[in-house]
Parts: structure tokens; sequence; C-alpha cells
């Protein structure tokens, strides 16, 4: 029996999708620096070279460890095959790569034991972790070299003699310095895992923290010519997986560094527990113990580069799975944007069987009861209904139709006489068809096509529709991670939908990009695998404020164009509220703006937030931001805070009735006796 | 080389006579509201019965069950709660012909069990397990409450881990709980992974039901079920397998090229936990090997319906480290 | 009802993906539903309830059953004579010595599979060499048990085997078992009455199981997976509709099938022997499952198969 044939298009591109499940070699294969006209790209921004320890923060996915391991000996080495210490010497630095969850660092804790023991010995611990690391790293790159040889007993002495009170013998190279190490880290391990039976730990710790972390590389250094100006550069990947003073620990050292050693030390953004150190409980400060690099806001701010560098990592991924390489924008089908948006209405019409216009049911219905409470000046009767509505008609275009149908409700919210206001409007758009003059069409459309397309197309009972490879970089939004989700869930319909995607001629169908898109916004909700009792918080408040979002979005007369945004004065909010914010932020549900927003009437600058483009499908809003709705303070706590929860419903209703017709949040009365047929219900 | 095969295994019907063998002077049992696990409880010919309440069931003193001796011990820990066990009952654990019900038992607490029983020269053993005739919503079943709390490693299964993470392995025994799998695949983010599925599954649609459940994880995981080289199998409801497939996989691995750390982390039916831990405890205590858990803040307390088959393991635990 | 078609498909793409080996897609699922009434407003939607069977169908790939034909060797045919030959030497874990008495034991046994050498049970015992690494003097055909067979001085071809091992993929009901092995059995036990004669499955019916344990002369049968009366699609304990959904209702899905069975195979419309399984592995698909998911007999019956079965023609 033949297994079944794996070619091309059966195997998903985009399966891999974390650095992490990426070989050394494949992460240099991989490697794709972002196209920034001037130059400036990764390494740049994390300049390996630089004696200021750095943060290297970023949302899950941005790219912390890709760039980590870019910059490790493991990747150096393959950099440069055939000399790696030339390579060093041009690079200027070697890169001690670790992983915090190497350490398994939970066990440094609890167990009936003070935590200062523990404080001190996952120090020492860290201490023999790093020294092997290190040393194997030389061990690896000198041992056939002469310089080494010659002086690699002057090194283990000088090693040996870093340590306060050694109890084992001086070792006669590197490699049984090693084995003494790993014995001496054995030891630590064997009691350290005892402790939970015996409820106890007995460690005699040997050397002072940060001897060996700063002195072996010194002595490296000093030992080795060809070493000089090279600057030993450790690479701590997933700060988060450590526990506050476990952290406290690693910040101790940024401060107290000492030459030629620095440090990158990686964290998700909700990662850093404290800055806090030892030393005399300082705390860091950003700008002299550390700078910082916010990888995702950093790719977001580079939108255009951002752009190039996503489908660069594309292209290469395809390239990689044995695809040829031909522009990707092409790969996808999308309904072609035109004046009157014809081949979109088409497309939403194409199922329908009746002529029905449920824009103009709605509308309709709304006059109605506009008549009926005296809320609509210059309806007198369903006569005039009737006359409002034939002069909206444009039978060949919905589009228009829906345009003129908003143009109306803008009218009636500015109070004017709608039997006026629909002749005129049938009056502008047949301007507006000939392209005779600028007309309100044109300018309602530069705001709001965006969302009459979207409310169209759900009056047709159609979902909202997120076409094309630009689309999907706009929601990736400085997260490649993100991007490469997307069209991996999208690759899995394509070929179940009997389709052959990224080959040439196919054109992915907009099926199986509105399942594939819908599936991976579903994963990055239910990915923010928040643990921790405030995750159902931050979840249901993200809920609530996409809801209003949507709910804006699809009212008659939405107040914002494009709303995936909000800005608000928090510090009126409560604490709680301000805190589910900064909370969402880290976890990248809400992206900060920077810059924030004015506000329109105290002119003081707020900040702005928008909830994370790949959230949009899932609630039917923009990918990109426009407007932005100024919350209350009160608004503010009922979204985010739990104590607040119950006055959201309230609150939000009479927002979003200020944008419903008939009334738009007027309180009006009704009118005298009503003609038959128009009673009250 | 040991072969874990050839350790006794024994089924029967619920409605069996229980045979002249399953006779113990103890049973430990661990409580919740399965059917599968109190008419066990009742059934089982045993000099004294104790009920273990664990507090990841949430059950409160009014719902105590009646029967048998009963012990709560305060510690939420693994290695305190059952150390507070062995205090308070008093009980000689090594002299005496003991039976585990595993049915009801949380898998951390099970695991460190295990552990005790080896470091207090308890070799050999019965253990029990009640099939299930299925879960109550299929692949839709829930477990936990999902809200993890933290992932770390078991007391007693912490080994001595080395700083190279070059080639680091995870082994995940895929349960159907999708949360838990995600949860430890990130919590080892950067290691291979490898998923052991249940086949044969205790019935024959389990299996379906759980690379359906399980594939939910597959972006955390990094590879779908369809992956033949990181997908193997391991009968749900023999640990002896178990273990032996753990011992072939991680065998190769390393014939391939040297394993640096290695982690195992069983999210499945209890027996493959069972196995798990007998591999471990067999060859890789003292080694970078460790086993990590998912802890998660509540389970439910009833999540199968009816009892397919009783099985017995006599377990033998290395009388040497290897 | 869109939502749940919605689901559902989201289901089967991931059964696709993972179980199905990539056999059936949307193309292939959407022809099959093709045989179906399409779906109109206002009433129960056929297709959905069987997208809905669908999904509850259990396939088994080529992987997954060479796992359960180890599974067999390993579970059904090793253990027990490990375990006897521990318990009959003081409970020993010597390995090396089990491992030689149990070389002695396979030596003196012989693998046959079951049916005609056409069927699947000769199909099996490939794989079944291949995954457990036996030599192939092990395996026979049945007429390879006895020599001079048919004459009055017929005898074992060897006469130191004392195990007979059959294996096939599916017991159904029991009858086919029973009626091949029937006579070959009386022979042998005639011949050598020590001679352990077995019988093992990847799957069983509870049915078939004591049909073959009650009625034929097998020592030992058994099986990987038992299917019992919760397997069979619409019996009052079926699986298939718990916890269910309340947008599909098991008497409507019975109407559909009986109905499209019934054009398709009269005399079997829910699957051989009244079978109602949804079950099918990846050489073929057993007919005790509804034949509305395998029947493709174009020429007799026009129908598109979603897990075709290739059938048996008995000459």
């Amino acid at each position: 029996m033949v297994e079944p044939d794996r070619k091309i298009g059966q195997i998903n591109p985009f399966n891999t999708t974390k650095a992490s499940h990426l070989s050394d070699q494949e992460i240099e294969d991989y490697w794709v620096d972002i196209a920034s006209d001037d130059g400036y790209g990764f390494l740049e921004m994390a300049k390996p070279t630089s004696a200021m320890p750095m943060l290297i923060l970023g949302g899950k996915g941005s790219g912390k460890t890709h760039l980590m391991r870019y910059m490790s000996y493991a990747l150096q080495k393959i950099r440069y095959e055939q000399d790696i210490i030339s390579g060093i010497k041009q690079e200027q630095y070697v890169g001690v790569y670790f992983k915090c969850s190497g350490l398994n660092a939970a066990r440094f804790t609890g167990k009936g034991i003070n935590e200062e023991i523990w404080g001190d010995i996952f120090a020492f611990f860290m201490e023999l972790w790093l020294a092997q690391i290190v040393i194997e790293i030389i061990i690896d790159a000198f041992s056939e070299r002469e310089e080494f040889i010659q002086n690699e007993a002057d090194i283990c002495n000088d090693i040996f003699d870093l340590f306060d009170s050694p109890d084992f013998d001086r070792p006669s190279n590197l490699f049984t310095l090693t084995r003494t190490l790993n014995d001496l880290q054995k030891r630590v391990n064997t009691s350290v895992n005892n402790s939970s039976l015996t409820r106890s730990v007995d460690v005699k710790i040997l050397v002072t923290a940060g001897k060996l972390t700063f002195g072996i590389p010194q002595i490296i250094v000093s030992r080795l010519a060809s070493l000089k100006a090279v600057q030993v550069l450790y690479l701590v990947d997933e700060f988060e997986n450590l526990a506050e003073p476990q952290q406290k620990y690693i910040n101790t050292l940024l401060r107290e560094k000492e030459g030629p050693c620095s440090f990158k030390v990686g964290s998700r953004l909700y990662g850093v527990k404290t800055f806090g150190t030892f030393s005399a409980n300082e705390e860091n400060k950003e700008g002299s113990e550390y700078e910082v690099v916010y990888l995702d806001a950093n790719l977001r701010k580079t939108k255009k580069s951002y752009s190039t560098f996503a489908q660069r990592l594309c292209e290469r991924r395809l390239a990689e799975a044995g695809y040829s390489t031909f522009d990707l924008k092409e790969c996808f089908k999308v309904i072609p944007s035109s004046k009157c948006m014809e081949e979109l209405a088409a497309y939403i019409t194409s199922d329908k069987q009746d002529d029905r216009r449920p824009y103009f049911d709605t509308l309709r219905k709304n006059l109605e009861q506009g008549l009926r409470s005296n809320a609509a000046i210059g309806v007198r009767t369903s006569d005039d209904i009737d006359r409002i509505i034939k002069d909206l008609q444009v039978p060949t275009y919905t589009f228009l139709e829906k345009v003129n149908t908003f143009l109306l409700y803008q009218d009636w919210y500015s109070g004017e006489n709608l039997v006026e206001a629909a002749a005129k409007i049938s009056e502008e758009c047949s301007h507006f068809i000939q392209e005779q003059k600028s007309t309100r069409l044109e300018q309602v459309l530069s705001h709001f096509k965006e969302d009459l397309l979207a409310q169209l197309i759900r009056e047709y009972q159609h979902k909202q529709l997120y076409l094309g490879f630009d689309t999907f970089i706009d929601m990736s939004d400085g997260l490649p991670r993100n991007l490469l989700i997307i069209l991996k869930h999208i690759f899995r319909w394509s070929s179940f939908n009997g389709e052959q995607p990224f080959q040439r001629g196919c054109n992915i169908s907009v099926e199986s990009q509105q399942k594939g898109i819908r599936d991976a916004s579903e994963w990055f909700y239910n990915d923010a695998r928040l643990t921790g009792p405030d995750s159902e918080t931050i979840k249901s408040s993200i809920n609530r404020l996409a809801t209003f979002f949507r709910d804006v979005r699809f009212s008659d007369k939405p107040s914002e164009c494009s709303i995936s945004s909000f800005s608000a004065d928090i510090s009126q909010s409560s604490q709680r509220a301000r805190q589910t914010i900064d909370q969402a932020e880290k976890w990248s549900l809400l992206i900060n703006i920077e810059g924030g927003q004015k506000n329109r009437n105290s002119q003081r600058v707020d900040p702005k937030y928008q909830i994370n483009s790949m959230l949009a499908p899932r609630y039917d809003l923009p990918v990109s931001r426009r407007g932005a709705i100024a919350l209350n303070w009160e608004e503010i706590n009922a979204i985010f805070d739990p104590n607040y929860v119950s006055e959201y419903e309230s609150l939000m209703r009479e927002r979003i009735e200020r944008m419903t017709a008939p009334l738009f949040g007027k309180n009006m009365q009704p009118r005298g006796p009503m003609l038959p047929g128009f009673e009250n219900d | 080389m040991i072969d874990y095969t050839i350790f006794y295994k024994t089924k029967f019907k619920p409605d069996d006579e229980w045979q002249e063998d399953t006779r113990w002077d103890l049973l430990i049992s661990a409580y919740n509201d399965s059917e599968r696990v109190r008419e066990i409880f009742e059934k089982a010919n045993a000099g004294e019965k104790h009920w273990l309440i664990l507090h990841d069931y949430a059950y409160e003193e009014t719902e105590y069950p009646q029967s048998g001796k009963v012990f709560a011990p305060k510690d939420k820990h693994e290695a305190g709660f059952i150390q507070e066990y062995v205090k308070e009952s008093k009980v000689e654990l090594n002299n005496k012909k003991l039976c585990i019900d595993i049915t009801g038992f949380m898998r951390p607490h099970l695991l460190f069990l295990m552990k005790y029983l080896l470091m207090n020269n308890v070799r050999k053993f019965d253990v029990l397990y009640t099939d299930p005739t299925s879960y109550a919503k299929k692949d839709e079943t829930k477990f936990t409450d999902e809200v993890i709390s933290e992932v770390r490693q078991i007391a007693g299964y912490e080994g001595n881990h080395i700083p190279d993470t070059s080639r680091d392995i995870l082994i995940i025994g895929a349960g159907y709980d999708h949360q838990l799998i995600a949860h430890v695949a990130e919590n080892k983010d950067k290691s291979r992974k490898i998923q052991l599925f249940g086949l044969p599954s205790l019935q024959a649609d389990m299996y379906q039901e759980n690379v359906l459940r399980a594939s939910r994880a597959a972006e955390s995981v990094g590879f779908s079920a369809g992956d033949e080289s990181s997908n193997f199998f391991a009968p749900a409801n023999d640990p002896f397998v178990t273990a032996s497939v753990l011992q072939e996989i991680v065998n190769n691995l390393n014939n391939r090229e040297p394993l640096t750390n290695l982690y195992l982390s069983p999210l499945a039916t209890k027996p493959q936990v069972l196995g798990f831990a007998l591999y471990y405890l067999t060859e890789q205590q003292n080694n970078a090997a460790s086993i990590i858990f998912p802890f998660a803040g509540k389970y439910t307390r009833e999540t199968a319906t009816g009892i397919s088959k009783i099985w017995k393991y006599g377990v033998e635990l290395p009388s040497r480290i290897i | 009802m869109e939502e749940l078609t919605e689901k559902l498909y989201s289901k089967l793409l991931t059964l696709s993906e993972s179980i199905w080996e990539g056999r059936v897609k949307k193309p292939q699922i959407d022809e099959w539903l093709g045989n179906f009434q399409e779906t109109l407003p206002g009433v129960p939607s056929e297709r959905l309830h069987v997208l809905y069977l669908l999904q509850q169908f259990m396939y088994f790939g080529n992987r997954q059953i060479r796992e359960l034909i180890k599974a067999i060797y390993r579970d059904l045919y090793k253990y027990p004579i490990v375990e006897k030959l521990r318990k009959d030497n003081n409970d020993t874990s010597d390995t090396q010595f089990i491992f030689r008495a149990f070389c002695e034991e396979l030596q003196k046994t012989r693998f046959l599979g079951m049916g005609n050498p056409s069927e699947s049970g000769h199909y099996l015992l490939y794989f079944f060499r291949q995954e457990n690494k036996l030599p192939k003097s092990l395996f026979i055909h049945s007429h390879q048990i006895f020599s001079r067979y048919g004459t009055p001085t017929v005898e074992l071809r060897s006469p130191e085997v004392s195990r007979y091992v059959f294996i096939d993929d599916m017991c159904g009901s029991g009858t086919q078992a029973g009626e091949y092995s029937e006579q070959i059995l009386q022979d042998l036990k005639k011949l050598n009455p020590k001679a352990e004669t077995a019988y093992y499955t990847l799957f069983s019916t509870t049915l078939g199981l004591s049909e073959v344990r009650n009625n034929t002369d097998f020592d030992r049968v058994e099986c990987i997976f038992e299917l019992d009366d919760t397997f069979k699609c619409f019996s009052a304990e079926s699986r298939y509709f718990q916890p269910g959904d309340k947008r599909i209702d098991p008497r409507f899905a019975l109407d559909i099938c009986q109905r499209y069975g019934g054009r398709l195979l009269p005399d079997h419309p829910l699957g051989y022997k009244d079978g109602q399984l949804l079950l099918g592995l990846h050489h073929n698909t057993p007919d005790n499952s509804l034949p509305i998911f395998w029947y493709d007999e174009p020429e007799i019956s026009p129908w598109v198969p979603v897990f075709r079965r290739y059938p048996k023609y008995y000459g």
C-alpha cells in the first residue's frame, strides 16, 4: 500500500508559525529583514554591539525569538561557516542565547522554604547555568585554535579563582570545568528537587552572584586576543517565564553589568513583572539602566516597511515549500472596488430570489414610526413616505440607493424636511452618476464608504468581507505571526474546498478567505490564553467594547466612520478599569495608538486605543482605523471594570439611540390623532 | 532494557465475579461523582478502604461519602497532600497488599503517589481503572474549568536539566482537553513537540473525538494531527505499553541525535499517566528529564457515563534505577 | 441552521486533514450531498442530517489500522502467552527467559487470514507481518494447515503447531466467520484436539462476538474494538445522538437512511444484517455500515459514495 502522496498543495507552507519550531538553519533561511529605505532594519533596532542592556518587548508572534536567535552564536556559526572567529570579530559580539523556560524556575519557590534562601539558590544556579553556556561556546569556537591551546590553562585558573570557596579540584581544561559546573548544578538540582519531600534545602553557595556571569567573559576576552573588543551578549529569552524575584535577579545583573558583557532580554509585553533589583532595592530606569524596543509597535510605525517585510516573509515561506514565487496579491480573489460598486452589489444579491431592498424596508419602518411619533419633519402621510423612497431609488445601482438612504438619515438627524431632502438627494445622486460636479455623495463616501458597504453586506445577510493580501497584512498589524496564521487557515480551507492555493492560476475563493480569516480571528481571541483570575474580565471587556463598536457601525447614522478605536481620559476612570485596559494592551488585544487623540472639547490629548484588527472579523469591524469614539469615564468603567458592568447596557443604549432613527436620542411627543393605519402598536 | 509489557494486567466486566486475586488489605480511591468510581469502591474486596477528597473537585464537607474512611488533607500541593494523608491515616504502606483505584485521581497526585511509594519501598501493588462507555459530551466534554493557574514540574519528577536546550523534546500525552495541551506546549514553547494519542482508544469513537479536540491546540503545538512524524500512539488503557512506547520514542530520538532536555506531560487517560510515571521512575530519574503539568482551577466531578470494563494492573516499580 | 452547517463543515475540515488522509474534501462531500434532496426553507434538511452523520463517521486510516494490527499481536496474541509464562515460572521478570520461551511459542503458531485469500483478512495479514516483524514461515493459507486435504489420509502439515490464529478486520454478524471456519476447525480439532484456535479482529459487534463464541469451535475470540449497540446508529442507546443537537431529529435521519438505503440495497437498507454502523477503514468500508456512505455500483443504482466500498463479488 502506498502512503498518500504528499506533494505540493498538500503540505501547508504556513503550518509552522512560530520561530521556536524552526531549526537554526531554518531561522537563518527564513530571516527576512525589514526593508526600510534608510537601511534601518532589525539589527539596527536591536543594536547587538551596544553596551546598553535592552529589553526587547513584543506581543506574541512579533518575532522576538526569531530576532534573538538570529543574534545567537548558533546562527553566527551558520553565517560564518568558514571561519566563525573572524565572523565574531566582524560582528563584534558573540551571542549567548538561552531560554528562561529551560530553568524550570517554578521549582525555586515555596515548599515551606524562606524566599530569601530561594533567591540565593536561584542566583547560584544561574551562575552555573550561564557559565556553562559561555564556556561551551568558547570550546566550540576555539578548541582547535593555537591561541586557545596556549591559553587554556590560564583561563581555567582564572575562572577557578572566581569561586569564593571551591570544594572541587582546579580544572586542567575547559572541558573538565564544564563537567565540574555540571556536577555542581546537579547537586543544586537534587537538593531543590528533594525539597518538596524534605521541606528543606541544603545547597552550599560557592560563588558570589554575578561573579561568573561577568568574570568569565572578562577572562576570555583578556586571554584570547582575537576576541579583543568583542562584546559577550547575553540573550535572555522568555523573560515572562520567571517569577518576580527571579526577574529581580536578572534586573540586578543588568544594573550591575560589567564589560565586556551586555544583555538583550526578550519578553512578552505582559511579561515584565518588576523593574526592581537587589541593588539596595533600586529600580532600573529606562534610559539609564536599559533601553526598550517595542517590536510590534516599531513594525506598525513603519507601515510600508512592514508590508514589504511581511510580503517577503510569506514569499520566502512559499519558496521554501517548493512553490514558485509570484505576486501574492494575485493569489486571492477580491471584489474590485468601483465608483458604484456594481460587482459587490452583484455578489451580495446573486443568491436572492426577489428584488427586495432591505435598507428601504427598514427606512420605511423608521419613517412610519417617525410619522407616528411626530419625529419626521415633512412626512405627513404614507404617500410622503412612498415619495421619499421613490426619490432615493436608483434601480441599477444598489449601492447608491444605500448611500442615498444614509444621506437621508443624516438629514433626518439634522432636522431637515425629509420630503425635500429626498428630492435633493435624488438630484445629487444623478449628478454623481453623471460625474458632473462634486456632490454630497462624494464627501460621504470619502468617509463612510466602508461602513456603508458593511451595512449593505449585512442587510443582504452576507458575512463581512475581509479579502486580499493587503487586508491580511493590515490585520496582522505588526505581528508577522498573525499574518502567517491567517494564511495558514486560508490555505486549509482553500485546500479543503478543492482549490490549489498559491499555485499559478489559482485565485483563492472568497469563501475560503472568509472561512480562514474567521478561524484565524477566533484563534486570536482564544489564544489570548491569559492565565490567572483576570483573564475573564479582560476577555469580556473586549467583548463589550467590540460589541459597542459593532452597534455603532451598523446604526442608522454612525457618529464615526470605520470605528475600531476609542479615546478617553482614562485617568478619570476606576483603577480596575485602567488595569484592565493596561492588561488588554499587554496581551495585544488593544493597541495603544501613539500620539493619542485631541479631545474636541477640552483640547486635552487623551490616550487612544484600537481594538486589535485580528478581532475585526469576529465582530464585523473594519480593519482600517479612522474614527475614534471619545468615551467618558463612566462608559470606560462600564466596559472595563466588572464592578460597573451593570451600567453597560443603559449607557451604550443611550449612545446608540443617538445614532438611531427615528428619534436619534431626542425625546419627542407623539402628535395628535393618528391617520388610519398608523395608530400606535 | 526493561520490557514493561510483561507486567500483569487483567480486565473484567462490571458484572463479573471478582476473582480471588482481587483481594487487598487496603484500597485507596479518589472520590468524585462518577458512578464508575463509587461502584468500584463499594464492590472491591479490601480490608480497609480509604477515600481521598481532592481539592480540585471542590467538595463541601457535607458532600463527603458515607462509606469507607475519608481523608481530606488540607495541603493543595500534590507532595504535601499525599504526605499529609499518610501521616493522618498512619497507614503503613509497605507491608500491605495495596490497591489504588486511579480512576478519580488527579494526575499530579497520582504521579506523586507513585514516586512516594517507590521512595518507601513499595514495589508491587495493584491499580484499578474503569473504562467509561462514553464521555458525557463527546468531543465537547469539558474536564476542567479551563483556567490554568500555572504550568510546572510535578514534585518528584523534576530532573537534572541542562542549559543546552537545542534539542529539547516535549512529549504530550494528548487527551481531550485541548486547553491543557495548549498551555503545556506554550510553556515549553521552544521545544520540539510530540503528541501521544490513545490508540486503541477506550472506545472505538474516542480516538477520533480525541484528535478533533486536540487539533484545537494545533497552533500552540505547532503541527496538526495529520503530521505523522510528530504523532505517536499508545493504548489509552495500558500503562505498560504506554511506558514502552515512551521508551521507544525517546530511544529512537536519542539514537538519531542525543536529546538535550526531555519533558513529559501526561494529559490523557489515567492508565497513560501511570505509564508515564512508570517510564520516568524506571528510566529517567536524575536525567535531564521531568514531568510537567498545567494546573487548572477546578475539575468537573463527572465527565463520563457508564462502566465498560474494569482493568487491574500489577504495577512493579523498579528495584533499582536504570 | 446555517450556523450548524458551518460548524459541521469546520469539523469536517479537521477530519479531512487529520483523520481522512485527505481522501475526502468538500467537492467530494458536496457531490455526495447531491444524492439527497436540496435544502428548502421550512422543511427539515436531508443534507444537514446526513452531514451530521458524516461528521460522526469513524474512519481509520492506514496508520491507525497498522497500529491496531500491532495491538492484535501485542495485546491479544502475545500478552496472554507471556502472562502464562510468567505465572508458570514464579512470576519471573527475567526478560531473556521470557523472550526465549515466547519465541518457542511463536514458532509453534501459524497466522491465517480469515476467508478467501482475496479478502481483507489476508490483506491485513501482510501488514500484520510487517508491523510485528514476523518471519514469513509463520503465515499460511488455510489449505496449508493440512496435507492431502480432502482425502482419507489427511494429516496436519506441521503437527508441532499448537496455535492457529485467524485474523480479520471486522466481525459484523459473525455468520461469515462461522461458515468459513466450521469445516476447517472440525478437521483440525480431529487431528489435534489440543491445538488452540483463535479468531482475532480489529472490530467486532457484540452480537458477532457472541455468535462466534457460541457457535464455532474457536477457543479464543477477541477483538480490539467491541462495538456494542451504542454504535448502532439508530438503536435506542445510540451514541450518535447523545447529547445531540435540537436541530437534528434522529427519526428523520433514520427515515432518510431507510428511504435511500432501501433504494440501494432493498434487503439491507441500513447495512448488512441491519448493521447500522458508521465505520470506514483505509482499505475498505464494511458492508455493516450504512449504505448511503459506501454504495458504489452505478450500473445498478446511480449513487455517489463518500467512503466507497469495494464490493465483494461472490462468484
